[in-house]
């Protein structure tokens, strides 16, 4: 799993099947160690109810399609959580 | 998935038989402002799409998990046309 930021959403209307009704994130990767913003940015489908501003782990290959089963969903990437507290012992 | 543009097609005849019948698109990633990147794929239209338009592709095994590319030898798909872009 990724740890990343919500920065916005798509809206689409011609789809594959398998994305009818699942909601589309913008997420901008967080760098662990730092805790910085990465300078790039990922498409995401979403299982949770996260919103723009909100701290998301997602999954990324052929799990981020699993988060959907049974439903066979193409998508490579999929926010699985969302992040309430990140706690690092230095 | 990858934000991109449509920026031509690419025509095959001679191909893997799993292929036939599949609109092949040249697809170049871009940034949230719409501006081309450097990184392109040949992806595997199944929604109709044309030159020009943003689109989703979907990268890896997933790319197979559409019916129309399901156990075929297909990587890259693309999912859906982009209608809008929200940012904060």
């Amino acid at each position: 799993m990724f740890y990343g930021k919500v920065i916005g959403n798509i809206t689409t209307t011609i789809k594959a099947k398998g994305l009818e009704g699942k909601k589309i994130q913008i997420v901008r990767p967080i760098d662990m160690n730092t805790g910085k913003e990465l300078d790039k940015f990922i498409v995401t489908l979403d299982v949770t109810d996260s919103g723009i501003g909100d701290y998301v782990g997602y999954e990324d290959g052929k799990e981020a399609a699993w988060a959907f089963e049974p439903e066979e969903v193409p998508t490579d990437a999929t926010i699985v959580a969302i992040i309430d507290k990140v706690n690092i012992d230095k | 998935m990858v934000l991109g543009k449509v920026i031509g097609s690419i025509v095959a005849t001679q191909k893997d038989e799993s292929l036939f019948g599949k609109k092949l698109m040249l697809v170049k990633a871009i940034d949230l402002e719409g501006n081309l990147l450097e990184p392109f794929v040949v992806a595997v239209d199944v929604i109709g799409v044309g030159i020009g338009e943003k689109v989703l592709v979907v990268n890896g095994s997933s790319a197979r998990m559409t019916d129309e590319t399901k156990d075929k030898s297909i990587d890259s798909v693309i999912v859906a046309k982009v209608d809008s872009i929200n940012l904060k």
